[in-house]
Order: structure tokens, then sequence, then C-alpha cells
């Protein structure tokens, strides 16, 4: 199986750093699969999970398979008791506030995050005690230094980048790798599915090019 | 006597009328234009079609819809079959091009084709969708984060991106994020808070990937 580009980890440092740059002080990873990471904001102890998959359908909504991860994820932090996860820090941290936690849903789409805050909304009459916050923070980024001379932007995040190659102001054969393979990845996930064709040209011209660095001749 | 230096205000000499999604399609089909483009099948008989990867035709197709400021480029189809032939197809679009012109009160609209090379080096058109410009920063913002009714009106579909021209000589900038910065930094995190009210704060952790 291939590695892929940016592991779950990758999206949680990225997190991890964004939220240090706010008023947020890492305390550390989960051993939970429910959250990834805990923080203390001010006084409160905060608990966030990352969540980096999604899948968009043809005309730009979510699928199936991602509105029930989405759900689902919501409802594991919403029905975790903050109770018990502050008895965890409680030794370590005396002046926690003890009462209050805050939970934090991190996504990195915004068509998913979204399409969960209405899900959220429509909700919102039958769950009275919401305590859990959505943000979306985009990742990953990529810094760009193939386009300066094309386009304004000093780093794209995925959205942006498929924006300018739909426009024809960035190539694909001009991203260089390993970006080049992931965006064409992502162009499939967000519902472009023609791009089978371009896939198969490079898996064709690596195939010749480790031909020719072996300097051997392949069966005919 | 009063002199008027109208040669650096494209959008005065040409000659544009608002036209029927129909018509512009008949004229999008007319065209003989490879790669890239927005189409403008307002402008003459024929219509126009910017390349705004070309310095000479960004620059065209700044002058034909602002004097000064950004403008702002936001698609409201998402066309993944690169063409209008199925029923599907061709009343997305023409939804598309109505509502820019009827809810949305942009007289007009343009034709957006993305292409790219398949495995036989033959073009292969991925997307053609309808769209149009935005001079007003706010205006632009606020259309761009509202998002667009799809399925019968009962889902609201989000762009990916918009593109920002900021002027005729400057390069084009992708937004993802109304809060995103000048030249589309991703500096800003949008937050859900928890009794339903939307709020950003502001990071820098994104320049470490510069």
């Amino acid at each position: 199986m291939t590695k892929r580009l940016f592991s779950h980890m990758d999206f949680v440092e990225y997190v991890k750093k964004v939220l240090q740059s706010s008023d947020y002080e890492f305390l550390g990873y989960s051993e939970d699969d429910k959250y990834d990471m805990s923080f203390l904001h001010g006084k409160k102890l905060s608990i966030v999970k990352v969540l980096e998959y999604y899948n968009l359908t043809s005309n730009g909504i979510i699928d199936n398979q991602t509105r029930d991860k989405l759900i689902r994820n919501f409802f594991e932090l919403l029905t975790l008791s903050g109770k018990q996860v502050i008895e965890d820090f409680k030794s370590d941290l005396p002046d926690l506030k003890t009462g209050v936690i805050e939970k934090i849903l991190v996504l990195t789409n915004k068509q998913a995050f979204n399409e969960l805050s209405e899900i959220m909304d429509r909700l919102s009459g039958k769950i009275l005690d919401n305590d859990v916050k959505l943000m979306l923070i985009p990742y990953p980024i990529i810094p760009n230094n193939f386009a300066k001379k094309e386009c304004g932007n000093i780093v794209f995040t995925v959205s942006q980048l498929i924006g300018a190659i739909k426009s024809g102001v960035v190539k694909i054969k001009d991203i260089p790798a390993p970006y080049q393979d992931y965006m064409v990845t992502m162009m499939r996930k967000h519902g472009y599915r023609n791009f089978k064709l371009i896939t198969n040209t490079k898996k064709r011209n690596k195939k010749d090019l480790d031909f020719s660095a072996l300097n051997k001749k392949p069966k005919e | 006597m009063i002199q008027v230096n109208i040669s650096s205000r494209h959008s005065k000499i040409l000659n544009r009328q608002p036209i029927q999604f129909s018509d512009a399609k008949n004229k999008h089909e007319c065209l003989v234009k490879d790669g890239n483009y927005s189409f403008d099948a307002s402008i003459d008989g024929n219509g126009r079609a910017y390349n705004v990867d070309v310095p000479a035709e960004r620059e065209a197709f700044y002058n034909l819809n602002a004097t000064e400021g950004p403008i702002y480029v936001l698609a409201n189809t998402k066309n993944t079959t690169g063409k209008w032939e199925t029923q599907n197809e061709i009343a997305e679009a023409k939804f598309g091009w109505e509502r820019i012109q009827v809810e949305y009160n942009k007289q007009y609209p343009l034709i957006g084709k993305y292409e790219e090379v398949d495995a036989e080096g033959g073009p292969t058109i991925i997307s053609l969708d309808t769209s149009y410009v935005i001079t007003n920063e706010e205006e632009a913002k606020s259309r761009f984060d509202d998002g667009d009714l799809v399925d019968g009106g009962n889902k609201t579909r989000y762009q990916d991106s918009m593109m920002k021209l900021p002027g005729p000589d400057s390069l084009s900038v992708f937004i993802e994020n109304i809060f995103d910065g000048d030249n589309g930094e991703p500096n800003g995190v949008k937050v859900r808070e928890t009794d339903g009210t939307i709020t950003h704060f502001d990071h820098q952790a994104w320049m470490e990937h510069d």
C-alpha cells in the first residue's frame, strides 16, 4: 500500500500550531480515539478532534459516507463525558475550571464545515446542551514555488489551488512532485472524475523512466 | 472644450448587450479557441473569450469590467463533465445563467471552460461553468460565503475558491475563505460557536509553509 502524502498526525500537528498561535496552551496528545489532543484555554480544558476526511459528489456537496462520518464524530464528542476528562487532568492542573470543558471538532474543507453546521442548526432544538465548537482550518498548505509568475498566492490551500487549476492559471503538469499526484487525487475527491486519464499518463511515464534508469528494456 | 480620454476604458468602447442563455450557448458553440477561458457572450456579435493566464487578455478582461480596484470572478455552477449536452447539464447551466442575471442582478454572465491534456496528449474539457464578475469587495465576499442552492434548493454548494484580479497588471489571487489575506494567505480560522454564531480568529501558522 502506498504511503499517504499527509498523515493524520500531519493534520493534527498543523492544527496544534494554529491553536498555539492563538491563546491555547498545548497539554498533550490523547490516547483516546475520540479526540486527538488537549489544551488549556484560559482556565478551561479544551479537547480537539481533527477530521480531515471528506469526499464531494460531482455537484459539489458531501457524499453520504462523509455525512455519516461527520455526524458520528460530532456525536462522539458531544456524548464524551467532560467530567471524566477533567478528572484525568485535575491533579496536574489545580487551577482548572472544573465545571466546563471546551470540545472542538476541526474540519479542513469548507463544504464539510458548512454542511455539518447546517445539520447542527437543524438539531439545535433536539440537543439541549451542545458543547461542541466547529473550526475550519484548511490543510495541507502547499508553498507556491512553481507558479509565482502566474499567480499572486504565496501559498495554496487545496481549494485555492483547485481554483487556480480550473481557471488555467496553474497547469497540473507544472505542479512539482509529490504535490502533482496529490492534487490529481484531490481534484477527484472534489468531484472531477475525468482526471483518471492524466494519472494514467503519469504512471506510463514513470514506468518508462524506471526502465531507462536500470538500463534494461522491458520484455516484449 | 472638455476632452475625455476613453482609450483605457475598454468597457466604454465595446458594445455589450445582455443576452439569454440559449443565445450565449449558441455563440459559445461557434467559438474556436483552445485552452482555458472566460467567454463573455455579451460583447459584439460573437462574444469574446479571455484567458486570464495571458497578460494582454487578463488586462482586457479587467478593463472590460472595471476601471479601478479589484474585481472578483465567482462561479455558480459545478459542471464536471465538460459539456452541455444532456438535459441535466443544460438545465444546470441555464439555471446558473438566469440566477446570475435575475437574482444576483449581474447582466453579463460568463462561460468558464477548463481544459486538460489527456493520456493521448489531446484536450479534455473537465469543466464548463457559468460565472460572473463582482466589483464590490463586500458584495463578492458575501455572495461567495452564501454559496448557491443546488439539488432543487435542498442543499447549498460552496465553491472551492473565487478569483481576485487586483488590477489590470496584477496577477490573479485565489481566495478560499473570506478571512484570507490579500494574497490568499490562509490566516483566518472560521469558528461555529456552540450557540451557532460564526466567529473567526487569525493565526500565522501557515507561514511555516511559505
